[in-house]
């Protein structure tokens, strides 16, 4: 959020009004989306990870791909202008296994809970709580410790795109990511799940 | 929002390509209007400095200044709070909401228990949780994110996550384990 936006004039708390309502109007949205999907479900979730019903799948790789697409055809047209994302491959792949492995004890996301409390899947309100905790217990006591470790191997803080990386048209890459995504979903469709 | 017992068929789902496809559309539509990337992690952060300031500074009257900024809500806040509202209103409009304490896998696994099922919750999102603030992001900030603008991150959390999620879901679920896997809605 910019300074400026944080000062008490009348022009600055208009854009922080308008901040707010499409932060609410693009949540709203995704909220949407993703309970017509039935993606919020424990069933559905715990389904993927057992593969036994890969809808989470299907819908996480759909909108990769055409938010790929959208995204790339922005930064190409000039009208984003964005950073390349950081790597920090230690945090990422631990804390990306153990969130998984509290994701299939729980069987929501931070972001499907929500929603699954919309829909009235009143359990997640056990997970947001012991999410919130979670996070307190992280912040406070488990980051001042090991956090300057996580980031001390395998740190990459320009970011790396896969298409710079590899030196090649981001078109070439999403092409390669399509072709991968459109088999597995055929694979998907043809087993059933 | 009260039970809707006397219409018992509920819409079907979207196809998940159709709602997932739309969902790339905005997230494009949202980057283009807001400069904005999805992601609920910041959430949760910004919940963390408001339970931290409650806990330091004995209640948020006593936020000084800073504590004032740090608190304020910002985009990622009603971001969330837009996700609960947005799926209240698919489940109203489609007449698939259901007040829901035990989930079926959960409940053909591990019994009724609301208990049982509150006590996993939260250790689950607990583990979960701090899994997501390690590494900076959630399924939806870091994977989903991360993807669409073809870094490294989003494929390497993805997957991290898909792994982990894989191994814990296949102890607590053997196979043989009678469940059936297709959940029902």
């Amino acid at each position: 959020m910019n300074p400026e936006m944080l000062e008490h004039n009348a022009a600055g708390s208009s854009i922080y009004a308008m901040e707010l309502l499409s932060g609410l109007v693009f949540g709203a949205i995704f909220g949407f989306l993703l309970q017509r999907a039935h993606v919020l479900r424990f069933d559905k979730q715990l389904g993927m990870l057992r593969f036994k019903d890969m809808t989470v799948m299907k819908f996480m790789l759909s909108a990769a791909l055409v938010g790929a697409i959208g995204m790339t055809a922005l930064e190409q047209l000039y009208l984003v202008n964005w950073e390349s994302r950081f790597v920090v491959l230690l945090p990422f792949i631990l804390g990306g296994m153990l969130f998984g492995l509290g994701w299939a004890i729980c069987g929501y996301c931070p972001g499907t809970l929500l929603g699954a409390m919309g829909e009235g899947r009143w359990d997640a309100g056990w997970v947001f709580l012991g999410g919130l905790a979670g996070s307190i217990f992280y912040a406070n006591l488990v980051n001042p410790y090991i956090g300057d470790f996580l980031v001390s191997w395998g740190t990459y803080r320009e970011g790396i795109d896969l298409d710079t990386a590899l030196g090649v048209s981001p078109w070439l890459v999403i092409a390669g990511f399509a072709a991968i995504c459109l088999s597995l979903f055929w694979w998907l469709e043809k087993r059933g799940v | 929002m009260e039970r809707r017992q006397e219409q018992p068929r509920s819409a079907p789902p979207w196809s998940p390509y159709l709602a997932g496809g739309l969902t790339g559309l905005a997230l494009t539509l949202c980057a283009f209007f807001a400069d904005r990337q999805f992601g609920v992690t910041p959430f949760y952060s910004w919940l963390t400095k408001c339970c931290g300031l409650l806990i330091y500074q004995r209640g948020l009257r006593a936020a000084d200044e800073f504590g004032r900024l740090v608190i304020k809500p910002n985009w990622f806040a009603t971001f969330a709070v837009g996700i609960i509202v947005g799926a209240a209103l698919a489940a109203w409009l489609f007449n698939d909401f259901k007040w829901q304490g035990v989930p079926d896998t959960w409940r053909k696994r591990f019994g009724p228990s609301v208990v049982k099922r509150m006590v996993w919750g939260f250790i689950g999102g607990f583990i979960a949780l701090m899994g997501v603030r390690m590494a900076f992001g959630c399924p939806s900030g870091l994977g989903l994110s991360g993807m669409v603008v073809l870094s490294a991150s989003g494929f390497i959390g993805f997957a991290a996550m898909f792994l982990g999620g894989v191994i814990m879901a296949s102890i607590l679920y053997p196979p043989g384990c009678d469940t059936r896997g297709r959940g029902e809605s």
